[in-house]
């Protein structure tokens, strides 16, 4: 199998050398051909057309697939543009149609690679890839019309999950993208649906019901997604709950939220945020300092508010004279602050008998004393 | 006042307009008219909007992430930063020093991972391995990776394991960001660009540090202020082997992407990332790389030291097969450097060096998203876990690999089935061993035995579980070639060790592994009835889990100097670097029990012929084909250095 790997690996290295010895161009020498071309201004032309004019655009394209021409690198970025061109415009089946014939075709003109390295060829414009895209993005924004839809209706705005001939991934995320733009009154029609739907597919409704419950201001769905969520979008409602929710259920939430292990170091920075806010923050953080896995996070929190309050609590558990976790991540915290006074507790620690010597060799060789 | 606004004002002060932003035309991609407000265009990076001056990636553009533990995404360099000082300041196994500052002052560290002492085993000072993150501030695969090998070598410090031979044997030092001026600038504009669209420059595209090639001071991070967009020194440009070599793909010109500097190592940041080298030391360095992305490759260099070369091109054989998504390997001939920081480090110290292309290979059309340019800059979000993941584990291996050749270090005979020692030796430590033998007893006609073999390495990989299984992307043979050889002329005689596995449980000598982790195999023998009384000896041939043939000699330690393994013997006890069979531990064998210790001393048949040890190969024979057809292809590709 490695023999197989390596020898393969070779291959595709072997197979680039012909080209090399052909002469492929930098891709600079290729953008500057295309700019001082008619190039640019036909695939601005394509793209004012494909808007307006839909059916004479994709005619045009069908007779640039039809008609291969001698530069084949600037007709091959004509055609990438031209695809990237239908993002915006109306999804029609024909324009599908056009975007999978497109979608089929493999990269035809390379080019060397200026600003990642010139040693591999790599396609100079990719129209196949570029179509696949945009039909990735149709279906997304096909879900979220027809989420939207049924919301308006009183409907299921989930039921694009149920769609097989869509990637799920993009139905999740088009229903994300609905839950993002539809008026609240109408999310809130769908707020018992999404919350058994998160029960039986949480990987799937994570992102849905972090929307709906930021949106809507809904702690108690928003404490579900923490609990029972999964994946990025549990990150994005932790880092958003502060701007969405009152100061003390923020502060709740993310104190629940450093119990969820992927998520738990951006909640103790978020509570961060929220020390000036909410007492109960500052005395969380305080009390994580020990903590094998958040002391860091806390103590990184903490030094970027450190109050008087706080100095007083950190100079406590140093006055302690032992050499552990909270210890040290209080000189962490103190470390990272570098303030006037955060320094001279520090510079005081290095001379106090109470703590232990190896600890303040340590100190000295971290803070360059 | 709009950004945008402030932005068009300031360039209408800065000089006349021209219709468009002109290429140099020099091979590179350097604009003529930089100053021009069309080379200074102003975009933001979308998921799927590309209306006016948008740009649609087709995923949400990652946005830096407060948090110190890794996440789906990126962090940003605040929590990395306060991650790698909280390890520190609470690992054991972690230290770090302040290398120097950035040209707007910013402290540059180093971490230092490894046990207290620096001697390996044998009391040498322990080799050194050196990997540089974050040169180019916008190629953010590379401290999220960095920051991986920390998190990883500290969490495996003590697993009895691979982890914990790498913290008891090797020095590894790690810089996660080196150009963190560039990489916050890139992080405090993490959609937001400048340029052209298919050039952009600024903010999340900022590759170079921050240098004004004018004042020498730094420049603001901000894109609103166009007339410094294109300043800054290619601090992978900077280095002082192959500096300003007129080669092609660096530049005298000071607002090129990659712009070397006014003079070598003119650069804070180069001369901190230098300065590491005394910490290896520079004498025990081994191994460096340098994180980038994009392209998926490792991108190296040959100096005039063949041996080094060869070493580099086998190391690399073994790592580029770990990630999942398939790695290059492509060389550029002694000579034609061009002041990258692998080639200063691969030349200067004689190791092998490569700089590491993370993925993607093209863009993010790699994953299914928008064919944008300089989308291979921005990795979505949901692939950093895994690419992360890959590129910590690679380095390892690496590591694992340069830490050494393994040697067999004590063999064990005893009856089955628990019955008596018939033999045991162990190898002594130093640079120079002795073997110490403490039964000889003989291994008697008609009898069968477990035959443990002990090495001074973990030799095989096994993902959390008590089996043996090839390390991600290896293939080795399994099993070591172990065997009992005696007689001599026509009643010679090898039987093979069978029946044997590698041990994941402690317990030592005839029961587990010595120290780490499958650094023990045991299997079993019989000898035949009609045995006669003969002096024997075992020979062993295997490969470590990275397909590094092991010491044919253990009286020699192995190490590095000089660009290329030092006492690593092969088959016939000669410096090599492939390694050989093992012949020196010799039991006998008797044909009753108690019958006299026989004269003389057997030599295994593997020091008789030039047809080596038979089951040695696995990994490194594979190696050995892949050299094969490495060189003639790494030569016809060294034309070209990349702009990497």
């Amino acid at each position: 199998m490695t023999r197989t790997r390596g020898l393969l690996t070779l291959l595709c290295l072997l197979a680039t050398l012909p080209s090399l010895a052909a002469g492929v161009e930098d891709r600079s020498t290729l953008d500057a051909r295309w700019r001082s071309g008619a190039w640019a201004a036909r695939a601005a032309d394509l793209r004012a057309q494909a808007q307006a004019e839909p059916a004479r655009f994709r005619e045009a394209i069908r007779r640039e697939l039809a008609a291969p021409a001698p530069d084949t690198a600037m007709q091959e970025r004509l055609l990438q543009e031209a695809m990237l061109s239908m993002l915006p415009i109306a999804r029609d089946p024909a324009g599908r149609d056009l975007l999978h014939t497109v979608g089929l075709r493999t990269p035809r003109a390379m080019t060397l690679q200026d600003e990642g390295g010139r040693q591999l060829p790599i396609p100079y414009a990719d129209p196949g890839a570029a179509a696949r895209a945009v039909l990735d993005t149709w279906d997304r924004f096909d879900s979220r019309d027809r989420s939207l839809a049924a919301m308006i209706h009183g409907g299921d705005a989930l039921a694009p999950l149920e769609d097989a001939s869509v990637r799920r991934e993009l139905s999740v995320r088009g229903i994300e993208l609905a839950f993002g733009s539809a008026p609240v009154p109408q999310l809130l029609t769908q707020r018992e649906r999404v919350r058994g739907a998160l029960t039986l597919r949480p990987r799937e409704l994570t992102g849905i019901a972090a929307t709906l419950a930021l949106r809507s201001g809904d702690t108690v769905l928003a404490r579900e997604v923490i609990e029972r969520g999964a994946g990025r979008a549990r990150l994005d409602l932790v880092l958003a709950a502060r701007s969405a929710f009152a100061a003390d259920d923020a502060t709740a939430l993310l104190i629940a939220a450093t119990a969820a292990q992927d998520v738990a170091s951006a909640a103790v920075l978020q509570l961060g945020n929220a020390m000036s806010a909410s007492p109960s923050a500052r005395e969380h953080l305080l009390s994580l300092l020990g903590d094998a896995a958040l002391g860091g996070s806390a103590a990184q929190a903490l030094a970027a508010d450190t109050d008087a309050s706080t100095l007083s609590a950190l100079s406590a558990i140093l006055a302690r004279g032992v050499d552990d976790l909270s210890t040290r991540r209080a000189i962490l915290t103190l470390r990272l602050n570098g303030g006037s006074a955060a320094s001279a507790l520090l510079t005081r620690y290095l001379d106090d008998p109470r703590a232990p010597a190896a600890l303040r060799q340590e100190v000295a060789t971290w803070i360059g004393a | 006042m709009d950004r945008r606004l402030i932005a068009a004002m300031t360039l209408l002060l800065a000089g006349p307009v021209s219709a468009a932003c002109s290429f140099k035309n020099d091979g590179d991609a350097t604009f003529q008219n930089t100053l021009d407000p069309a080379c200074n265009g102003l975009y933001t990076y979308t998921e799927s909007d590309d209306s006016g001056d948008n740009i649609a990636l087709g995923f949400p553009p990652p946005l830096p992430v407060a948090s110190q533990t890794a996440v789906t995404g990126f962090r940003d360099y605040a929590s990395l930063f306060a991650r790698h000082q909280d390890l520190m300041t609470t690992s054991a196994g972690m230290s770090g020093q302040v290398l120097g500052q950035t040209l707007a002052g910013r402290d540059i560290w180093i971490y230092r991972l490894g046990d207290p002492d620096s001697s390996d085993a044998d009391g040498r000072t322990e080799g050194a391995v050196l990997i540089n993150g974050g040169i180019h501030a916008r190629e953010w695969q590379s401290p999220e990776s960095a920051t991986e090998l920390i998190e990883t070598l500290v969490e495996t410090q003590a697993d009895a394991y691979w982890g914990q031979y790498l913290y008891e044997n090797l020095n590894v030092l790690v810089l996660p960001v080196l150009n963190i001026d560039g990489f916050t600038t890139t992080q405090a504009n993490h959609d937001q660009v400048s340029g052209i669209a298919s050039y952009p420059r600024e903010g999340r595209m900022r590759r170079k540090n921050l240098r004004d090639a004018i004042s020498g001071t730094a420049i603001d991070q901000s894109l609103v202020t166009p007339a410094d967009n294109y300043q800054g020194v290619d601090l992978n440009r900077n280095s002082g082997v192959g500096f300003d070599s007129g080669l092609p793909n660096n530049s005298d010109d000071v607002t090129s992407l990659i712009y070397h500097g006014p003079s070598p190592q003119s650069e804070p940041e180069t001369q901190a990332l230098q300065s590491a080298a005394a910490l290896g030391p520079g004498t025990s360095l081994r191994f460096y790389s340098d994180l980038h992305s994009f392209q998926r490759s490792f991108l190296a260099v040959y100096s005039n030291n063949t041996r080094r070369n060869r070493t580099q091109d086998r190391l690399a054989a073994a790592m580029l097969r770990v990630p999942t998504n398939d790695y290059s390997y492509s060389v550029s001939s002694f000579g034609s450097e061009i002041g990258t920081t692998d080639a200063w480090f691969g030349i200067t110290y004689d190791v092998p060096a490569w700089t590491t292309e993370i993925e993607p290979r093209g863009g993010a059309q790699d994953y299914g998203f928008n064919p944008v340019s300089h989308s291979g800059f921005i990795l979505p979000d949901q692939e950093i876990p895994r690419v992360r993941d890959e590129i910590a584990q690679t380095m390892m291996l690496g590591f694992y690999y340069m830490a050494g050749p393994a040697h067999v270090q004590a063999i064990r005979i005893a009856e089955a089935g628990g019955g008596p020692v018939v033999y045991q030796a162990t190898w002594g430590t130093g640079v120079t061993r002795s073997l110490s033998v403490a039964s000889d007893a003989g291994l008697v006609a008609g009898r069968t035995y477990e035959v443990w073999v002990g090495f001074d390495k973990p030799m095989r990989w096994g993902a959390g579980g008590g089996t043996a299984i090839q390390f991600p992307g290896q293939s080795v043979t399994m099993n070591p070639a172990v065997r009992l050889e005696y007689g001599a002329g026509s009643s010679a005689t090898s039987l093979s060790v069978g029946s044997g596995s590698w041990l994941a449980a402690a317990g030592g000598p005839g029961v587990g592994y010595q120290r780490y982790g499958f650094d023990a195999w045991m299997g079993t023998v019989s000898i035949p009835a009609t045995a006669a009384t003969a002096p024997a000896v075992i020979s062993v041939s295997t490969t470590d889990f990275a397909g590094l043939q092991m010491d044919g000699d253990a009286r020699t330690a192995a190490g590095w100097s000089g660009g290329h393994w030092t006492g690593y013997e092969g088959d016939f006890g000669t410096a090599t670097d492939s390694g050989g069979t093992d012949c020196g531990f010799h039991p006998h064998v008797a044909d009753t029990a108690g019958a006299s210790t026989p004269s003389g001393s057997k030599t295994c048949a593997a020091k008789q012929s030039s047809a080596g040890g038979g089951g040695g190969g696995g990994g490194g024979g594979g190696g050995a084909i892949w050299l094969l057809l490495a060189l003639p292809l790494a030569g016809s590709l060294r034309r070209r250095r990349g702009t990497v």
